[in-house]
């Protein structure tokens, strides 16, 4: 499966990774949801997963936003002991056309997600979902045009119509 | 098992001392020597001379010397007249003499008998063991085919365990997370649906929109691109006009280089004409008016 990289999650974590084949000692980091409970992100998850990335490639939280507008290959949501988890394995060419969008949205952009109400298309995939403090955010996988509804509207994801891994959230309908 | 083994081989070892002791201490000295001591045989009565109670069978019988065709076979196949029966019941009795009078033969007869129907015995349960091993290969085979077959209802009866489980699950998530399923759809489900559906549809809306404009984009490079091949086949058509013209010039220059050409010899000739018709006139004026002899 191909993923274009919208946005990622709050939240960051670490782990040296176990050595592989060859010895080598690598280190992946870990991106999810969370919501700012004092002067802290924290996970406050109802829906707990995770998107793994590989040091390997250059990915650093710090600079996370140079990972957007790209496409990677990785393999489907895994669901494991209750997480979802996704891990993002290699870089695939710019040119190629993603079959999904990794989307981290808060609340402050959509406004509140009614989660007991149709608050998302049937083909998105929700990997973490954080609430807490009347903050939320999700991290989703959406198709090309998938929508997610919120006390805002509804907002559709939109690829770009030159550059196939860049895409954008457009504001479709207005709440009544 | 173990039983029939030891007394078989209980037998075979008596046997092999008892006929180790019936054996002659010098194999090459059979018992029918002719030692009368040792019980061998001995010799019949002597036979009675045909003569003594038939002369003429004696003299030749009555056939007047004359052999019957089997007799003559007969005589064939035994020239010297040999006695094969009296020498064949001579045998059979010295044999019988020897055996029936001997304990050892018939002690030794008896045990080889023994071991004879030792080894049908062996025979016997070992088949007997074969068959078992067989059975129970049976057994064991049904046993495994059951236990396949079990195992197999328990798999099915565990995937409807585990689906009813699953949706007992469903209906639970759905308690907690709204989520829609049949069994708890209700007014507020419809209303979520057709929320859904509404957003759905806005979404279906914006994607139909962002194609019709990619159609219309399309349209007008396609139409770009057709104005584009149009000017340009002008652009070819006229090149080529422009060709053809300068070709046609050149032929009317080429033609008019020729017509000069042709003006310029036609000229000459009529200038060598005058010329000629010139001095022709001048030669008939001279001779009308010769010049004066003085």
């Amino acid at each position: 499966m191909l993923v274009g990289i919208h946005s990622f999650g709050s939240l960051w974590t670490c782990r040296a990774d176990r050595d592989d084949a060859q010895g080598k000692r690598g280190v992946a980091f870990f991106n999810t949801t969370g919501v700012l409970i004092g002067n802290a992100v924290r996970h406050r998850s109802c829906l707990y997963g995770h998107v793994r990335l590989n040091g390997c490639w250059g990915v650093r939280p710090e600079n996370a936003g140079r990972m957007t507008n790209r496409v990677f290959e990785c393999d489907d949501l895994a669901k494991w002991n209750g997480h979802r988890k996704l891990f993002l394995r290699a870089p695939a060419s710019a040119a190629s056309n993603p079959d999904r969008y990794l989307v981290a949205i808060t609340s402050a952009l959509v406004g509140w997600m009614d989660r007991r109400g149709a608050w998302r298309s049937g083909a998105t995939e929700v990997i973490s979902f954080s609430e807490a403090n009347n903050q939320q955010e999700a991290m989703l996988l959406i198709p090309a045009f998938g929508w997610v509804r919120g006390a805002a509207g509804t907002f559709c994801l939109v690829p770009d119509r030159d550059n196939l891994a860049r895409c954008s959230l457009q504001c479709v309908s207005q709440p009544r | 098992m173990r039983l029939c083994v030891s007394l078989c081989a209980v037998l075979i070892v008596s046997g092999i001392g008892i006929s180790a002791q019936t054996r002659p201490a010098n194999p090459a000295q059979p018992t029918a020597s002719g030692n009368p001591e040792q019980g061998v045989y001995h010799r019949g009565e002597t036979a009675v001379p045909a003569a003594r109670y038939s002369p003429l069978a004696a003299q030749g019988g009555y056939t007047d010397g004359r052999k019957s065709p089997l007799d003559a076979a007969v005589h064939a196949l035994n020239p010297h007249d040999v006695n094969l029966g009296e020498a064949w019941e001579l045998r059979r009795r010295q044999w019988l003499e020897n055996a029936g009078a001997n304990p050892y033969f018939w002690f030794s007869f008896f045990v080889t008998v023994a071991v004879i129907l030792s080894w049908f015995a062996l025979a016997w349960l070992h088949n007997d063991r074969v068959r078992e091993r067989w059975q129970l290969a049976e057994h064991a085979a049904d046993a495994l085919r059951y236990a396949e077959y079990c195992k197999h209802r328990a798999g099915e009866a565990i995937g409807r365990y585990n689906d009813h489980v699953e949706k007992c699950n469903r209906l639970i998530e759905a308690g907690e997370s709204g989520l829609t399923t049949p069994e708890t759809a209700n007014l507020e489900d419809h209303r979520r649906e057709i929320t859904r559906l509404a957003a759905d549809n806005d979404s279906k809306d914006l994607q139909v929109k962002r194609l019709q404009e990619e159609l219309d984009r399309k349209s007008q490079e396609l139409t770009d691109i057709a104005k584009r091949i149009e000017q340009a086949e002008l652009r070819l058509n006229a090149r080529a006009k422009v060709a053809s013209s300068v070709d046609a010039q050149a032929k009317l220059a080429e033609r008019i280089n020729r017509l000069e050409t042709e003006n310029r010899t036609l000229t000459e000739e009529n200038r060598r004409l005058r010329q000629r018709s010139a001095n022709n006139k001048a030669v008939a004026v001279d001779e009308q008016n010769p010049p004066d002899e003085s």
